[in-house]
């Protein structure tokens, strides 16, 4: 044998794997990843509750990536109060855009003030979308229905640029990206943010 | 619910295998588990079942070289704050630094990250074919690589510890 596989020799396998043992792991994690974009929601409410972070030139690329994803972005499951999206089309508009799921309860606790808000703001250039990151969209119907949204929902789960639920981007008139958050923030903020555009004009 | 079915197939294929050759690096049972189990998590439907042990293999060389290299790092930083206490080396130190083992894993870390890897592989008994498919390299130059890496190594183990 070579000399240096000699020496490589060394390195002995590991002795035994409990496979069953890994896999209850693995999947305990991958249920644990779930948990850790709403504990991240939550940790980052205390901050952003605070304070209206200036969007992070990090959060920003993240966003840029989402949106440039949600650009082409179809409503893949035909549903009632399931629309394509187009944020091009929505250029002039001021753009309220909302990543959630319904499994998140904070997400869920800022819902109504969506609705309210483009209840209010829509005839003044307001336009919320929201990006529901379920797995599937079995519950979203009802879901919304419960909810009274009167706003667009597009159901699409591959936006792996969001890493915390609820993440909500400010676009704009021009597109462009006006404030990021992520995590539960509260109502005020949203509409100090949205007033400080000039949505009214 | 698929994708966890396909996943459920792939690990079981080849769990054994990943934690085994993790295992070579990340002696304690719970550590080498816990990289195997990541590999899997990053492991994608996409990459199709029969590519599947290729880029495991991969991905758990590199996982078991970062990771060496991580505790490294922390046991580098955890020997300076050693300075300022008083325990005595225990007797496992001083095992463990005359060690066969830990010689040629402080030999791996001097070498290219690329370079450890394939020589882990190499340890995990795979074929010059093998390696090539894992490495995505040609195979008509797997040899060559293959001794440039030997030979680095002999040399960082030469420099360290003599021809022992």
């Amino acid at each position: 044998m070579d000399w240096v596989e000699e020496k490589l020799a060394a390195l002995k396998p590991a002795g035994y794997a409990d496979s069953r043992r890994a896999w209850e792991r693995l999947r305990a994690r991958q249920r644990s990843r779930r948990q850790r974009l709403i504990v991240a929601g939550g940790a980052f409410t205390a901050i952003a509750a605070a304070s209206a972070f200036p969007p992070s030139r990090a959060m920003a690329k993240r966003c840029v990536e989402a949106c440039g994803e949600i650009l082409g972005l179809r409503g893949d499951t035909p549903l009632r109060n399931l629309q394509s999206v187009d944020l091009r089309a929505l250029r002039g508009q001021v753009v309220l855009l909302n990543f959630w799921a319904t499994w998140c309860p904070p997400c869920e606790a800022e819902i109504p003030w969506f609705v309210e808000m483009q209840k209010e703001m829509g005839e003044r250039g307001l336009t919320v979308v929201g990006v529901c990151m379920d797995e599937n969209a079995e519950a979203l119907p009802a879901f919304l229905r419960r909810k009274g949204v009167n706003y667009r929902v597009v159901h699409d789960n591959r936006f792996a640029g969001v890493q915390a639920l609820p993440a909500t981007f400010l676009l704009d008139r021009a597109g462009n990206v006006a404030f990021v958050h992520e995590g539960l923030v509260a109502k005020e903020t949203y509409l100090r943010e949205v007033n400080e555009r000039p949505v009214a004009k | 619910m698929e994708q966890t079915a396909d996943l459920e197939s792939v690990f079981r294929a080849h769990y054994a295998r990943v934690v085994s050759l993790i295992g070579r690096i990340v002696r304690d049972p719970a550590g080498a588990e816990d990289i195997a189990v990541d590999v899997f998590l990053k492991w994608d439907t996409s990459i199709g079942a029969e590519a599947a042990l290729r880029w495991l293999l991969r991905s758990a060389a590199r996982a078991a070289i970062d990771e060496l290299r991580r505790r490294n790092r922390r046991q580098r930083y955890e020997s300076v704050l050693g300075l300022f206490r008083r325990d005595p080396p225990t007797p496992l130190d001083t095992v463990l630094a005359n060690d066969e083992v830990a010689r040629v894993r402080i030999v791996l870390l001097a070498l290219p990250p690329r370079q450890a890897e394939m020589l882990l592989l190499r340890a995990d008994g795979l074929s010059y074919s093998e390696l090539a498919a894992v490495l995505g390299s040609r195979a008509s130059s797997i040899g060559t690589l293959l001794a440039r890496a030997n030979e680095r190594f002999r040399k960082e183990y030469e420099k360290r510890y003599g021809l022992g």
